[in-house]
């Protein structure tokens, strides 16, 4: 295995958060169980996509071993936690939508068959994040499931091309190039929050002193107040419609 | 003229259409995407709705959002401004939402529709429920209270609905602003009892009939009830942070500290005899009885004084609080309103209905007319049939959170009926021999419960069965009851008193079980003998009554358990896939579907 600059960060940076922050620890085991849940979930989608019975069994097999992947990291999250875990998945990208042709479906497949060889290396490398037994077994147990995996989805990708392995090779270039660029718009976006989050709490402390007394009031008005705000956006709701 | 109604971005995201004044579907967003209360803009759900009213998207002519995203900013920024300078995450939260999510909505809407964003209003939040309410009821004139946890700046509102010359109309007469939310503070304790908020609310009121009213005090400061009027004293909360319990040192002054999310009750609401749990237990559910004590008394006065502010006789009721049974069985007790009405989902998952009521109701409401809870997607099972022969089960037993058992591929067997009759002697055959069974039937229902389209079913006397449906297969605590669904004729008999409207269709209410039944519905029962019953007429859904009918002839009681088909953690399934998916991760043996009876046959292991 090459080490990528992320595999560094799992296997350097990684411990060391973990061991400082757990609850980072949890976040990011309680993310695994969601991405493992949304993979499970995007491949039920690819079932209803083909009509070839073995080939949307062999898509239920898969589903329901990510399902049980999503188990295993939530079980292990909720062993750190004395808090429910938050598994709500704030921005589900649809991949297979009523638009979607063979085309875009064949494109998303390779992009989970790339995605099963990218997680497989980083489990691996989490698996010794940190000290504990249960973690190392079940991070362990989902790598060599991934592995598995890839043999299994790229068998699948092939049939579904047809037995062209070329045109599969091509969309799995192509698939590895959306996840690098996937990835940097995350990392962007993180980078973005956290300047967003800078420049709102200067805002928060300038403005602050002279809106809390206008807060304030509004959480004294009165019933009356409220029902004739209440009238006026229903009015004006009307008007609109 | 095609109104669609959407909700979403906190939590049940949702959608339906109206065609021509007529509701043609309706659906919550996690029946599409398996993750229970999906938050998330309801894609797959629209693309469901416009499918079934076969209309393209360019033909929508209205689309109404749930609710006024701006004006419920303009709450959240106050919120937070109010406890500055202790409040910088909350603002920042607020700040990021607005600049994701709320100034962009409209044309987010417009963009994953292709429409002009012209066509997309929004209505206030509580408008949406009213109208939810008031305009599938079928009644010409009703009080239409809500009761939620907080829609913008209001928590609860009491409108009158009215048809007129032109149509109908819904005027807010009372309201009940934030932060006096009952919906609030039942979460907030739903928390403090160690359950997940806006889920756990349901175990919360199954908790209480465990517990005495030893805390009904302590609960009345914090909900106080003066002049007609709910207020909630703010100085034992803190919500400044989303960390921790939303409580201070004040509420723990009073109150013990929390329980802990991962301690378990034991409770037990099919043991009669096994009352005796640990000290610290019996705390917590004497906190829940109080709790649920209070949370009655103040919804009775709401709803006093919603008749005597609209003197109707009439009652249509939403928002979440309106799922809370118990609450909903002391209203009709108490004979307030001659009629009650509450829609099958008067939660948020009802919202997108509620807003294209809304939608409709400002445009040219015509009409008014009780709906079918059967508003959800409806499959061709035999176009699953061929990938069901090809599953493999011999690895299934890995993938499962319980014990289930090692099987062979010839042990998964599908059998077809060519009649319905035929297909419904063999299930009902299977249930009356003690046997568990997932029931997929039509089109799904809207709302959290199941009633009869995606259920699963067994005998209401076997307590040794249900109790094991409970470990093996939904993974179910034991304080939780389950639920009866029954026939007309046998409600007669079984019920103790029989209300008018609807509650009693759609699992809205709890009804005591008159003493000569209790053996023959024990394990549908709670601890008190209650039962959240759904009394099946032919014409509410004909395929159930039918298999009701037939558990009648086969066991001399036409009732039987009827709970949601889904497992712990995923909202009730959809498709015959996400049936098969239980089916494989679970203990369930078989899942009978369009006159098919899909078995494992374990027994030869
Ligand atoms: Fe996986
Ligand atoms: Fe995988
Ligand atoms: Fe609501």
């Amino acid at each position: 295995m090459k080490l990528k600059p992320t595999h560094f960060f799992i296997k350097f940076i990684t411990p060391l958060i973990w061991k400082l922050f757990p609850q980072r620890k949890i976040n990011a085991i309680t993310r695994f169980s969601m991405i493992e849940k949304d993979s499970a979930v995007q491949l039920l989608e690819c079932i209803r996509f083909t009509k070839d019975p073995k080939i949307q069994a062999d898509l239920f097999q898969h589903v329901l071993e990510e399902f049980n992947h999503a188990d295993l990291f939530e079980s292990l999250a909720m062993s750190y936690s004395d808090k429910h875990l938050n598994l709500s998945i704030p921005s589900r990208e649809n991949v297979i939508t009523d638009t979607t042709t063979m085309e875009d479906f064949l494109k998303f497949y390779a992009y989970v068959h790339t995605g099963e060889s990218d997680v497989n290396e980083d489990f691996e490398l989490y698996a010794h994040a940190s000290d504990d037994q249960l973690l190392r077994k079940i991070f362990l147990r989902v790598a060599m499931d991934e592995t598995r995996h890839t043999v299994g989805t790229d068998k699948i990708l092939v049939d579904l091309c047809d037995g062209n392995t070329r045109k599969a090779r091509q969309l799995e270039i192509y698939s590895k190039i959306r996840r690098q660029y996937k990835m940097y718009t995350i990392a962007m976006k993180n980078i973005g929050q956290v300047v967003f989050n800078f420049y709102m709490a200067v805002l928060y402390f300038l403005i602050g002193p002279f809106v809390f007394q206008t807060a304030r009031k509004q959480f004294r008005w009165n019933k009356r107040e409220h029902l004739q705000f209440m009238q006026d956006q229903i009015a004006e709701a009307k008007n609109k419609i | 003229m095609n109104i669609l109604g959407i909700s979403s971005n906190y939590h049940d995201s949702s959608a339906a259409i109206i065609v021509d004044g007529k509701v043609v579907a309706s659906s919550a967003e996690e029946r599409f995407t398996l993750q229970k209360h999906d938050p998330s803009f309801p894609e797959k759900s629209i693309s469901f709705c416009l499918a079934k009213a076969g209309i393209k998207k360019h033909e929508i002519d209205l689309v109404v959002y749930h609710e006024d995203p701006h004006v419920k900013l303009s709450r959240t920024l106050s919120s937070a401004f109010k406890n500055f300078p202790k409040s910088l995450f909350t603002f920042i939260k607020s700040a990021t939402e607005a600049s994701t999510s709320t100034f962009w909505l409209k044309y987010e809407i417009a963009k994953h529709l292709g429409i002009d964003s012209k066509k997309i209003k929004f209505v206030p939040h509580h408008l949406s429920h009213s109208a939810h309410a008031f305009l599938t009821s079928g009644f010409d004139e009703a009080a239409v209270v809500t009761i939620d946890a907080v829609g913008e700046w209001t928590a609860s509102c009491i409108f009158h609905g009215k048809k007129t010359a032109s149509g109908f109309e819904i005027e807010p007469v009372e309201l009940f602003p934030f932060p006096n939310s009952l919906g609030l503070v039942y979460s907030a304790f739903t928390a403090y009892l160690g359950f997940k908020v806006n889920d756990g609310e349901c175990s919360t009121m199954a908790l209480a009939a465990f517990g005495k009213p030893l805390y009904v005090d302590q609960m009345r400061k914090i909900i106080q009830v003066i002049n007609e009027d709910v207020q909630i004293d703010l100085s034992y909360f803190d919500f400044t942070t989303d960390d921790k319990l939303p409580f201070n040192e004040k509420f723990f002054s009073v109150f013990k500290t929390a329980r802990g999310v991962k301690e378990k009750y034991t409770f037990d609401c099919m043991n009669d005899d096994c009352l005796t749990v640990s000290e610290s237990e019996q705390y917590y559910a004497d906190i829940a009885c109080s709790l649920q004590q209070v949370l009655e008394e103040s919804i009775l006065v709401i709803m006093k004084k919603a008749k005597r502010m609209t003197g109707s006789e009439n009652l249509c009721y939403a928002g979440g609080v309106a799922l809370n049974c118990v609450a909903n069985s002391r209203i009709l007790e108490e004979n307030i309103f001659k009629k009650v009405y509450i829609p099958a989902d008067p939660g948020d998952g009802g919202g997108a209905m509620g807003a294209a009521l809304a939608g409709m109701l400002m445009h040219d409401c015509k009409k008014g007319e009780q709906i079918s809870p059967y508003l959800g997607q409806k499959y061709e099972v035999e176009s699953y049939l061929e990938l069901i022969k090809n599953l493999d089960p011999s690895e299934w037993y890995r993938f499962s959170k319980i014990n289930t058992k090692k099987l062979r591929k010839d042990q998964i067997e599908v059998t077809s009926y060519s009649t319905q009759e035929e297909f419904l002697n063999a299930v009902a055959d299977l249930i009356a021999n003690n046997q568990v069974v997932g029931f997929l039937n039509g089109r799904f229902e809207n709302g959290p419960r199941a009633l009869g389209n995606r259920s699963i079913l067994c005998r209401a006397d076997n307590i040794e069965l249900a109790q094991h449906m409970s470990k093996m297969i939904k993974q179910r605590a034991g304080f939780r009851p389950y639920a009866c669904a029954m026939t007309e004729d046998y409600a007669d008999l079984c019920l103790e008193t029989r209300y008018d409207g609807n509650l009693n269709k759609l699992m809205q209410a709890s009804f005591k079980v008159k003493p000569d039944y209790v053996k023959h519905l024990r394990a549908g029962l709670h601890i008190d003998h209650t039962t959240r019953a759904q009394v099946v007429s032919e014409s509410d859904n004909e395929t159930f009554f039918n298999l009701l009918k037939k558990i009648g002839q086969k066991t001399g009681h036409e009732v039987l358990i009827n709970t949601s088909f889904n497992e712990q953690g995923f909202p009730i399934v959809a498709s015959p896939v996400e049936a098969m998916i239980m089916f494989s991760r679970t203990n369930l043996r078989y899942v009978a579907m369009g006159n098919v009876i899909v078995s494992k046959r374990e027994k030869d292991v």
